[in-house]
C-alpha cells in the first residue's frame, strides 16, 4: 500500500515536471528565427536584388564602424507584441559586438503594420528613442503606407546608419577579450597537487624536483585552445546584447 | 613509511573531495546573489528615469489641459509615494517590502495610463511637441523597467532554483543559512499594460 502511494506520488510529480515544461514552452511561444544575414525578409516583400542591395549596405556599415545593423520582416507576430519579438531576436542574434552592444534592429510586421526599432544598450545614447520615433513615423510611416516596403526598410536603415556610424566613421575600438576563467576543476586540482607537494617535500627530501618541472609543462599548453570560435564567414553577431532600448509605431 | 603517509594523506584527500563542492556551491550561491543585486540596480535606474520624467509630463499637460487637476494631483501623490520606498539589500529578502513596493509602482504606472488616455479630450495638447516626445521617453522607459524586471526575475529564479536545491541548502544551513529566498518583482495583472500611445 505505502509503494503504490510512493508510486502514485512519483507519477504526479513526473507528469507535474512535463505540464511545466510544456506551460514554459508555451508561455514563450516566440522563438526567433536563424539570423539568415543583415536582411532576413521572412514576409517575402524584398525583390531578390533588393533584399542583397540593402544587405551588401549594413555589411559594408558594419565594416567601417562595427555597428550591426539588422533588419527582419515578419508576415505575422502570432499574437506577441513588436515589443517582445524584438527584444527576444536582437538578444538572441546578438547584435553589435560584445561590450559595446553597439547592434540596432529593425523589426517590421506586416500582417500588424507594426515597426519596431530596436537599440542595443551602448547605442542608446546615439540612436535615442525620440529619433527611433522620428524615423519610423515620419521616414518609414508614409512610405510604408504606399506599400513601398523597400523604399521605407532602405530609408530607415539609412537613417539608423546615419545616427549610429559617426561623422567620421570612426571605428569603435574593440572591447577587451575577457580572459578566460580558470576552471574549478583546474582551481582544485591545483591546489590539491600543491598540497601533495609541500606534503611530499617535507617527507622525502629530494622527490620533489621532478613534480615542478612536469607540473610548468602542463600550464603552459591551457590558454592556447580558448578565443577561437568567431563567425566563419556570412553574418553572425558579435554578442552584443539590449535593454530594451528604442521605439516602435504604427503605420 | 609508505603507510603513515597513506595515513595522512587519505583523510586529508577526503576532506578535500568533500568540502570542493560545497565550496563551489557557496562560490555559485555567492555569485548569483550578486547578479540579482545587480539586476535590481538596474530595474532602480529604470524606475529613476520614469520618476524624473514625470515633473516635465505633469508641467506639460498642466498648460493644455485645465480640467484634469485632479489627475495630476493623483500622478504626482503616487510618484511621492512610489519614489518614499526604497529598496535595498536586506529589504530584498523581505516579501511584504517587495509587495509594498510593487503596489506603490503599478500604482504609479496605473495613474500615468489614466493621464495619458485624458489626451483625447486636448487637441492641443496631442499637436504639442512636447507632449509627444514625453510620451515617447515615456514608453520607452515603460519598456526598459519591464526588461529589466524580466531579467531581475529570471535572476531571482536562477538564485532560488540553486538555494533550493539538495546541494544549495545543505550549504546554506553549514554556513548558517546566510542565503534567503528572494521573492519576485511580479507585474500586476491590472498595470500589465504599458500606457499605450499611438500617433
Amino acid at each position: 500500500m505505502k509503494a503504490r502511494g510512493g508510486l502514485v506520488r512519483a507519477l504526479a510529480l513526473f507528469a507535474a515536471c512535463f505540464a511545466l515544461l510544456f506551460v514554459a514552452r508555451r508561455a514563450g511561444a516566440y522563438s526567433p528565427p536563424p539570423v539568415q544575414g543583415h536582411v532576413n525578409d521572412l514576409a517575402g516583400v524584398l525583390q531578390p536584388e533588393e533584399r542583397q542591395s540593402l544587405d551588401s549596405y549594413l555589411a559594408q556599415i558594419e565594416q567601417q564602424s562595427g555597428s550591426q545593423i539588422a533588419v527582419l520582416v515578419l508576415p505575422s507576430l502570432n499574437g506577441e507584441t513588436v515589443e517582445d519579438v524584438a527584444f527576444t531576436t536582437f538578444n538572441a542574434w546578438k547584435l553589435g559586438q560584445k561590450g559595446l552592444d553597439n547592434g540596432a534592429l529593425l523589426v517590421l510586421a506586416t500582417g500588424e503594420h507594426r515597426v519596431r526599432i530596436e537599440v542595443g544598450k551602448g547605442a542608446e545614447g546615439d540612436l535615442t528613442d525620440l529619433q527611433a520615433n522620428d524615423i519610423i513615423s515620419n521616414t518609414m510611416g508614409p512610405r510604408l503606407k504606399a506599400g513601398h516596403f523597400y523604399d521605407a526598410l532602405n530609408a530607415g536603415t539609412h537613417e539608423m546608419a546615419a545616427a549610429l556610424v559617426r561623422p567620421d566613421g570612426q571605428h569603435h575600438a574593440a572591447a577587451p577579450a575577457a580572459a578566460p576563467a580558470m576552471s574549478n576543476v583546474v582551481f582544485w586540482a591545483i591546489l590539491i597537487l600543491v598540497v601533495i607537494l609541500v606534503l611530499a617535500r617535507r617527507r622525502g627530501g629530494g622527490g620533489g624536483g621532478g613534480f615542478w618541472g612536469g607540473f610548468g609543462g602542463g600550464g603552459g599548453g591551457y590558454g592556447g585552445g580558448f578565443g577561437g570560435g568567431g563567425g566563419g564567414g556570412g553574418f553572425s553577431g558579435g554578442g552584443g546584447s539590449s535593454g530594451g532600448g528604442g521605439s516602435s509605431g504604427s503605420y | 613509511m609508505n603507510l603513515k603517509l597513506a595515513l595522512v594523506f587519505l583523510p586529508l584527500l577526503t576532506l578535500l573531495f568533500a568540502f570542493a563542492p560545497g565550496c563551489n556551491k557557496y562560490d555559485e550561491l555567492v555569485q548569483k546573489d550578486q547578479v540579482c543585486q545587480q539586476a535590481w540596480a538596474d530595474v532602480e535606474t529604470q524606475l529613476q528615469r520614469r520618476y524624473d520624467l514625470i515633473p516635465n509630463i505633469v508641467a506639460t499637460v498642466k498648460g493644455s489641459a485645465q480640467h484634469e487637476e485632479k489627475t495630476l494631483q493623483e500622478v504626482t501623490q503616487a510618484r511621492a509615494d512610489a519614489s518614499s520606498i526604497k529598496l535595498s539589500g536586506e529589504d530584498l529578502d523581505d516579501p511584504a517590502k517587495v509587495a509594498a513596493f510593487q503596489k506603490a509602482q503599478d500604482n504609479l504606472k496605473g495613474s500615468l495610463s489614466r493621464l495619458l488616455v485624458t489626451q483625447e479630450a486636448y487637441p492641443d495638447l496631442k499637436a504639442n511637441a512636447q507632449f509627444h516626445d514625453l510620451t515617447v521617453e515615456l514608453e520607452g522607459t515603460e519598456n526598459r523597467i519591464a526588461r529589466s524586471r524580466e531579467q531581475y526575475n529570471a535572476a531571482v529564479g536562477d538564485y532560488n532554483t540553486t538555494l533550493s536545491q539538495i546541494r544549495g541548502s545543505v550549504v546554506n544551513r553549514a554556513t548558517g543559512k546566510t542565503f534567503k529566498p528572494r521573492p519576485y518583482f511580479a507585474a500586476s495583472s491590472d498595470a500589465q499594460a504599458a500606457p499605450k500611445v499611438s500617433f
